[in-house]
């Protein structure tokens, strides 16, 4: 019978999640129960039957995947049984290595697995600087910038990475993506990037103060 | 009683306030905790971004690590982490090829042969010491206290054996068992976007600003969680949401184990509970 399926639905049958996408009979629980609904271009519901009706570019380009929050509110409700969360996550590996994907999540989630890739564990200013680099989000930085010095004083920022006794065993566990320069950036490269992030902060906080005094005045 | 603890990134010194908070708490309850040696990240939700077998070989590698160090339970505080390795955990004793690609990515030496069970602290308390332990040792009932639980995604979703997924109420027992006023609000267990607190951070904003208003019009006073994400989207993010909803909140946001410490008697310091963004001042 896959003879006579579209190629794109063949594709997605056979990830993790996508096996039952041709079982949605589009009763849209999932679009009326996702908290992103309002973000997405189609919502699940129509994503499902873009799918079933092969539109692969439509569904592969589309920002839906990369709002979703992994609440799993939809998969969980689902009369189906489709698990839809998962085929959000299979629609994002499959947009990101076929060159679809362009939603500043996608750089983050490279982001995130280079710096666990190096380090083992989560280092914040480590992915936070990976992450502004790919995306040069600036306006999202400078937004950034006033939590990043509450957070500062709280002493919620970490200035030394905690590692893993050897993080290059997580090799065959978490690949890095394959457009990253995977020689694990030199402990001097790493102290500049935090560095540089640690002077951002203090513009930011500079630039804040001065803003608040100025509008004070009026 | 005795656990292996995986902390999880997010509580090295984000949210180091839970971990603070859990390991007092645990300990004045007599439960031992042993930090698993040489834990890795349990890849959130981006491990299977460039291999798909990432999603349970990243909690898994722990898995093998905690039965190399001797134990049969792993608890984890943070709901998703504590949803990655419970996921894998049941993927990897289900499916056959999914134990061999595990530990043929494992570095030598290292092999998940059994199964290891992975549970949340909330309902180790709840199913396994039993309130009417916690409230025997309550020195400092938290009465008149107006709470708010919030259980967010990833503690009771997907569907499993220990809370509703839809009305959850462990927290809600607990904080009765402490001596608060539970408060009933809508969004219990709805999203606060924490996932795209850097990418797409607007919209957690929004979400978050749901969440915390709808808790503060049911009358909550303070809210109540179970996960590092949530409490860095509702507490750290809060100045974000009063600014995207044009409405003042001030709503304090603690960690179930920081009231559960209060009530048995704790110091607020013990408890992490200065390290806020919001004030906690009123949480006494």
């Amino acid at each position: 019978m896959s003879g006579t399926l579209n190629p794109f639905v063949v594709e997605v049958q056979a990830t993790v999640g996508g096996e039952r996408v041709l079982q949605c009979y589009q009763c849209g629980t999932c679009s009326g129960s996702c908290p992103v609904i309002n973000e997405m271009d189609y919502g699940p519901r129509r994503l499902m039957h873009l799918i079933q009706l092969g539109h692969k570019k439509e569904v592969l380009t589309s920002g839906d995947m990369w709002y979703c929050v992994s609440c799993y509110s939809c998969a969980n409700r689902c009369p189906r049984d489709i698990p839809i969360t998962a085929l959000m996550a299979d629609l994002r590996h499959m947009a990101l290595h076929q060159g679809y994907a362009h939603d500043r999540e996608a750089e983050l989630g490279q982001a995130f697995v280079e710096t666990v890739n190096a380090n083992g564990r989560m280092f914040e200013p480590e992915l936070m600087m990976r992450y502004y680099l790919r995306t040069w989000d600036i306006a999202g930085l400078i937004g950034m910038i006033p939590l990043g010095i509450q957070m500062l004083l709280k002493g919620k920022i970490p200035f030394i990475a905690e590692r893993i006794k050897s993080p290059q065993d997580l090799d065959p566990l978490c690949a890095a993506p394959p457009d990253s320069k995977r020689a694990p950036m030199s402990q001097l490269s790493r102290t500049l990037l935090t560095l540089g992030g640690g002077g951002l902060v203090l513009m930011g906080a500079l630039a804040g103060l001065w803003f608040r005094l100025n509008g004070n005045k009026k | 009683m005795r656990y292996a603890y995986y902390p999880g990134c997010s509580l090295g010194k984000g949210e180091q306030e839970y971990d603070l908070s859990m390991r007092a708490v645990f300990a004045k309850l007599g439960i031992e905790l042993v930090e698993l040696e040489d834990w890795n990240c349990c890849g959130a939700v981006h491990s299977d971004i460039n291999n798909p077998s990432g999603a349970y070989a990243m909690p898994g590698r722990n898995l093998a690590l905690a039965e190399a160090q001797g134990f049969e339970t792993v608890i984890t505080p943070c709901s998703a982490c504590y949803k990655n390795l419970r996921q894998a955990s049941k993927t990897i004793a289900a499916n056959k090829s999914a134990r061999q690609t595990l530990n043929a990515s494992l570095a030598e030496g290292l092999e998940l042969k059994g199964n290891i069970t992975v549970l949340h602290p909330l309902y180790v308390l709840l199913n396994e010491y039993g309130l009417a332990r916690i409230k025997e040792q309550v020195t400092h009932p938290l009465a008149g206290w107006k709470v708010a639980s919030y259980y967010g995604c990833m503690l009771t979703r997907p569907k499993d054996d220990f809370d509703s997924t839809e009305r959850p109420r462990g927290m809600d027992d607990l904080m009765r068992a402490l001596g608060a006023e539970v408060i009933d609000y809508h969004m219990k267990a709805k999203c606060c976007g924490g996932a795209l607190a850097l990418s797409h951070a607007g919209v957690t904003a929004q979400l978050t600003g749901n969440v915390l208003v709808a808790a503060k019009d049911a009358g909550a006073e303070v809210v109540s969680l179970a996960c590092p994400m949530c409490h860095m989207a509702l507490d750290a993010y809060q100045g974000k949401a009063e600014h995207a909803l044009q409405q003042s909140l001030a709503m304090p946001v603690v960690f179930f184990t920081q009231l559960l410490g209060l009530a048995l008697g704790l110091e607020r310091k013990a408890l992490g509970l200065d390290r806020h963004i919001v004030s906690t001042s009123s949480v006494r």
